[in-house]
């Protein structure tokens, strides 16, 4: 090389031709805006709807609002509360949020840590098969295999299967992935301790998973809030409060109302149907702030915490 | 510091004495010296015999025989893919998970065979430590890292955990910056201070052998200097083997280099000979600075 002083890749001509670059620049600019604006298109076209949906509903919901629904039971003419809806989707989901979880987390674990490539690809795709079922099907097989073949009748336990069935494999997917997420470099030090693996699994790996865990629940436990098709063939309906028995007994649950009494004649049904949506809604908000706080608190020693 | 380098290089001491420590250590005399004693010698903290790994069918790297003396320094070196990596993990049996991954040949631990089926492969990698090119300390506390081995293996009470961690803290140098916030995340320290971290955890399971796989490609030059000092004092007391693609950390650091190249063990020996006096051609085309 004759001439060092030109910057290898550089056209000999361009080296110290100044900074503009004749129309590139207001091509990129130009695509930039434009991408930006379908872009904000997109989002509003998701994010109107949903507003408008929400609006109306805690509009609906919050007119006629007596804190008396909170308290009292419904009647038999579909007027009074939904205390004994409230308290049977908490029974509901609390119950899905163990056996499903209990079971997608160990799942999701199984697939991310242990499983071979075959028995990995055979679990992943029987979980993702379950995941396009319909959930009505769901239901009605519920409902022939539990709630008639089984004699349980419309009962929690029945609920409780379904709707775990239903969830098992959002929380197994979410649960893998963000376990692959991990750094190996988490895996790698553990195991040149000399860290058991499963030791590792709870002390070190899972720890930076916990947040993508985390959001697959509460995905998992909005799905069971707000499903209606599985349980009106599992837990039917009740004006009375549930009890923890767990076949034979009626269980009363907050999307009920919302889809049978918004198609009653009376006025005192579709206030509960409004009602029944709003309690919904703010159970899903509270829900995911409480994770929100949970996640925040596992993740204090974290990279992501470190800031700056 | 500056005075112990020059002793190490120095061609003309007796490699195995090189460092004042070694003096009257008969065993790492017997060991290191050109010629064992009569004595039934001590076996090696380490040593490899007709060893060969591969990858599905791909070898990675061929009948190698090495011999890493108690209380030495060795250092790994050679071109990028050369096999010293693969040859490193498979010193505590960290390629064992890896699919694909086969190996003949025998790998002792003072002559007990690392591979035998009775041989707990976590017991190996508590004995076995292992300090890697990037740092990565645990999502932990500072102190639960320093404790994490401790724990796993309960090697002590939990009262003794908190004198675990300011002693270990304090050998790598770096209790006085961390004393006060031994609870915070350990993902604030500079890059240098979270190696010395990862190097108290693994000091904190008393390893016998420590292997180090680049420890200091990653760090700034106060900071590798601080990794090799620590590393030449821990020396008599814990055999070290080092990857490092810097010929003249190897030369500062180690008693002893092998040189790998294209999938075999080229050339072993002292530090100072295969450096100065290099037998095969490759070995001093590589040291020399002609390639690679």
């Amino acid at each position: 090389m004759s001439d060092a002083s030109v910057p290898i890749g550089l056209p000999a001509g361009r080296a110290g031709s100044g900074l503009v670059a004749a129309g590139r620049m207001a091509r990129r600019r130009l695509v930039n805006r434009l991408l930006w604006g379908i872009a904000g298109l997109m989002t509003a076209s998701v994010g109107i709807p949903v507003a408008w949906v929400l609006a109306g509903v805690v509009r609906k919901g919050v007119a006629g609002w007596r804190w008396s629904v909170l308290t009292t039971t419904t009647t038999s003419a579909n007027g009074g509360g939904l205390a004994n809806a409230i308290v049977g989707t908490t029974l509901i989901v609390a119950g899905v949020v163990v056996i499903a979880g209990g079971v997608g987390v160990a799942g999701g674990v199984y697939l991310a840590e242990f499983s071979g490539a075959r028995q990995g690809s055979i679990v992943r795709g029987a979980s993702e098969v379950l995941a396009g079922v319909p959930s009505i099907v769901l239901g009605y097989v519920g409902y022939v295999a539990l709630v008639y073949h089984f004699h349980w009748g419309f009962s929690l336990l029945a609920a409780w299967i379904v709707l775990s069935v239903l969830c098992v494999p959002y929380i197994v997917k979410t649960t893998e992935v963000a376990l692959r997420n991990v750094p190996t470099a988490y895996r790698d030090g553990s195991e040149a301790l000399g860290m058991p693996t499963s030791y590792a699994l709870r002390r070190v790996v899972l720890r930076p998973a916990l947040p993508g865990i985390a959001t697959g629940l509460i995905v998992a436990v909005a799905i069971a809030l707000g499903e209606t098709a599985p349980l009106l063939y599992t837990a039917s309906w009740s004006d009375r409060f549930p009890t923890t028995q767990l076949t034979h007994a009626n269980v009363p649950f907050l999307t009920y109302p919302v889809w049978t009494f918004y198609n009653l004649p009376s006025a005192s049904a579709h206030r509960l149907a409004a009602e029944a949506a709003l309690i919904l809604i703010v159970m899903v908000v509270v829900l995911i702030v409480l994770s929100r706080i949970v996640v925040a608190r596992t993740q204090r020693h974290t990279e992501n915490s470190s800031g700056r | 510091m500056v005075k112990t380098i020059n002793e190490r290089i120095d061609p003309g001491t007796v490699p195995g004495l090189a460092r004042g420590r070694h003096a009257g250590a008969p065993a790492v005399r017997a060991c290191t010296g050109p010629q064992p004693a009569a004595a039934p010698p001590a076996p090696p903290a380490l040593a490899a015999h007709g060893v060969s790994l591969s990858f599905g069918g791909t070898a990675v790297l061929s009948d190698v025989d090495l011999e890493f003396p108690t209380g030495s320094i060795t250092a790994l070196v050679g071109p990028t893919g050369c096999g010293k990596t693969t040859f490193l993990r498979s010193l505590n049996r960290m390629n064992d998970r890896v699919p694909g991954f086969h190996r003949t040949g025998t790998l002792t631990l003072f002559g007990d065979d690392l591979y035998a089926p009775s041989a707990d492969p976590l017991v190996v990698r508590r004995r076995v430590g292992m300090l890697f090119q990037r740092p990565n300390p645990f999502p932990l506390s500072i102190h639960e890292n320093v404790v994490a081995g401790v724990k796993a293996h309960r090697l002590a009470p939990r009262s003794k955990l908190r004198e675990i961690t300011e002693s270990r803290l304090r050998e790598v140098g770096l209790w006085d910056a961390v004393a006060d916030r031994l609870g915070t995340s350990p993902f604030r320290l500079s890059g240098g201070q979270q190696q010395l971290l990862c190097l108290a955890r693994a000091l904190a399971v008393e390893p016998d052998v420590l292997l180090l796989d680049e420890p200091t490609s990653s760090l700034d030059p106060v900071s590798t200097e601080a990794v090799e000092h620590l590393l030449s004092t821990l020396a008599p007391a814990i055999t070290i083997v080092v990857v490092t693609h810097n010929l003249a950390q190897a030369r500062r650091l180690s008693d002893r280099t092998a040189f790998f190249f294209d999938g075999r063990l080229a050339e072993s020996g002292e530090t100072a000979q295969v450096f100065e006096q290099p037998v095969s051609d490759a070995t001093r085309r590589y040291v020399t600075g002609r390639f690679g």
